[in-house]
């Protein structure tokens, strides 16, 4: 316990005393029960403990459930999930892991009324400040994430990506297609690869979406 | 066999729940309050394009199909088209009020209230940075973080020096102190207090979660463990902000910063608390963030979470800091006697407001 705890610090001499709250040291206030009571009421102070244990277990859970891990904490998780999600602390904090992933991006084919077309790829890397092109690269870079999870909502997420940029470039039919950009690897750059090379991306359609009569938007 | 509980038991509440200057969470909520409001701020350059009902990048159809069995909560679903945007703009200003430390105890819960409901309602553009922020909006809500350094000890202030006055201003002091936190004087705000602490814990313990799960994440993958993901990360185009390939001729840079990275992340939970280590450990997740917001662009999250580390940053030394900053400012900038006497004010309050004791075990 000693090791935890530095040495006190001397900030200036016109001090009195410096307390050191957990050292050994001689001027050390032990914490009593006294200020216990200071802080509040004794069941109070019991709830906040309560409550504390309860939020590190909220906040450990969510990364500890994701697989591979014990079905036990994936149950458990369940049960208490609603705490983390409605505080929003219902993260994996998986940062980059478990491997550096592929990109992935849009890319669209869209028509308006005079047959005109106008073809994109979707985020745009040049718009400032920066934190919005991470918001828009999000949105992509979640296509395989929802694809994965359940392929009805993907195409919910289709069909909601196609109205933005039909509204956007005020067409009135859209192809879609999901791009995978594949990594780099060190050995293909060493043989001679880019970064962007044509081979890297690999394009998926997503469907053809279209304005109907009555304004809504419909999957062709 | 009560000892064998009284000794956990004490050690529980010592770690927790210690007194310690509020110095330390008032100096937090500058940067870390600024960068939510900046993440707000630039939602309003693609608001309609995210938040709009219809015809947004996340409509509401899918948010909610996506949220089916989440217990995910955003006020936004209950503002009418009409208010968007004036629901914004109140957002920002009481953002902006946290910010500058007015009314807290009431601004810290809306502000951490607003930071969710956003997250909730486009879900699919959130990442890293507004995870740390939900961290932040949180924790400062719980803290006294507008004990030092903000409107709230300005107007504290100011009620006591006009309080016993017989003019307008005194009368209208007298008035406002009816408002709680504005009612008590500055002094006892300035008490060692268990929340702060608390608070403080709480930053100390998250980031010591959110690194240990980054690493353990990262050891489930091959390209960490074989030194290859530095690589890839840098020559993702889609990230990057500056070229790194250069890195190539140079694999060693590359395969050292791999592993180092998930060794530094899952021995951070037990070197951080090393007193002589902590530095250390500190300035390599410095280094670390800075480079990520070098080459990847991602400055908001690299600068968001460096602002936690500040919760392993001694009460003491941001009380030696602000003593020393004002001493500065009195020899060598303020000349004018009214600036003169507002700094003597600050001064007397940086350095003996706490009883002359100076509690720092918590925040350690």
């Amino acid at each position: 316990m000693s090791q935890l705890i530095p040495p006190p610090i001397k900030i200036a001499a016109e001090r009195e005393s410096i307390a050191v709250i957990g050292s050994e040291d001689a001027n050390a206030i032990p914490l009593t029960d006294s200020s216990s009571t200071r802080f509040g009421h004794r069941v109070g102070f019991y709830l906040i403990n309560a409550w504390l244990v309860f939020h590190l277990v909220g906040v450990f859970l969510p990364a500890f459930s994701i697989p591979p891990s014990p079905a036990i904490v994936r149950e458990l998780y369940w049960s208490l999930r609603f705490y983390p999600q409605a505080i929003y602390m219902d993260h994996g904090y998986h940062f980059f892991g478990p491997d550096p992933g592929d990109s992935t991006l849009l890319r669209y084919v869209a028509k308006n009324a005079n047959g005109e077309t106008v073809r994109g790829t979707y985020p745009n890397k040049n718009v400032f400040p920066r934190l919005r092109y991470h918001r828009h690269f999000m949105l992509t870079e979640a296509i395989p994430r929802v694809a994965d999870f359940d392929e009805s909502l993907a195409d919910l997420q289709a069909k909601s990506y196609a109205e933005r940029l039909l509204k956007h470039h005020g067409a009135q039919s859209i192809r879609l297609f999901r791009v995978t950009h594949r990594m780099t690897s060190s050995d293909r750059y060493l043989a001679g690869g880019r970064l962007d090379d044509p081979e890297t991306y690999n394009d998926e359609s997503m469907g053809t979406f279209a304005i109907e009569a009555d304004a809504s938007v419909v999957q062709r | 066999m009560t000892e064998l509980i009284a000794k956990p038991w004490a050690a529980w509440q010592q770690f927790w729940f210690a007194k310690v200057s509020p110095l330390g969470v008032s100096v937090m909520r500058w940067p870390m309050v600024g960068m939510i409001l900046y993440t707000h701020l630039i939602w309003s350059f693609d608001f309609d394009a995210f938040f709009a009902d219809h015809a947004s990048w996340q409509s509401r159809e899918f948010v909610t199909e996506y949220q089916a069995e989440q217990f995910a909560y955003s006020f936004w679903w209950y503002i009418p088209a009409d208010w968007m945007w004036a629901t914004h703009v109140l957002s920002l200003f009481l953002i902006a009020l946290f910010w500058i430390g007015l009314a807290t105890p009431i601004t810290g819960w809306l502000c951490f209230i607003i930071v969710v409901s956003y997250a909730n309602r486009v879900p699919l553009a959130m990442y890293g940075l507004d995870q740390v922020n939900g961290i932040a909006a949180l924790y400062l809500a719980i803290a006294p973080c507008g004990a030092r350094l903000s409107a709230d000890a300005w107007i504290r202030g100011q009620l006591q020096k006009f309080g016993d006055s017989a003019s307008i201003i005194g009368r209208i002091a007298r008035w406002v102190r009816w408002v709680p936190f504005w009612g008590t004087d500055q002094q006892s705000y300035c008490q060692p207090s268990q929340f702060a602490c608390l608070a403080i814990r709480l930053f100390q313990v998250h980031l010591c979660f959110i690194y240990l799960w980054g690493g353990l994440g990262k050891l489930q993958g091959e390209t960490w463990w074989n030194g290859e993901a530095v690589w890839l990360t840098a020559a993702s185009l889609d990230y990057q902000s500056n070229d790194l390939t250069w890195m190539i001729h140079f694999p060693w840079i590359y395969q050292l910063l791999s592993v180092a990275t998930w060794v530094w992340e899952i021995s951070f939970s037990i070197f951080v608390w090393q007193w002589r280590l902590r530095p250390w450990v500190l300035f390599f997740g410095v280094s670390m963030h800075f480079g990520i917001g070098m080459f990847l662009g991602m400055w908001t999250f690299g600068l968001a979470m460096t602002f936690i580390y500040l919760a392993f940053v001694p009460p003491a030394t941001y009380h030696r800091l602000m003593f020393s900053m004002t001493r500065i400012a009195e020899k060598y900038f303020i000349e004018e006697e009214p600036l003169r006497s507002t700094l003597d004010v600050i001064k007397s309050d940086s350095d003996v407001d706490c009883g002359g004791v100076v509690v720092s075990g918590g925040g350690r």
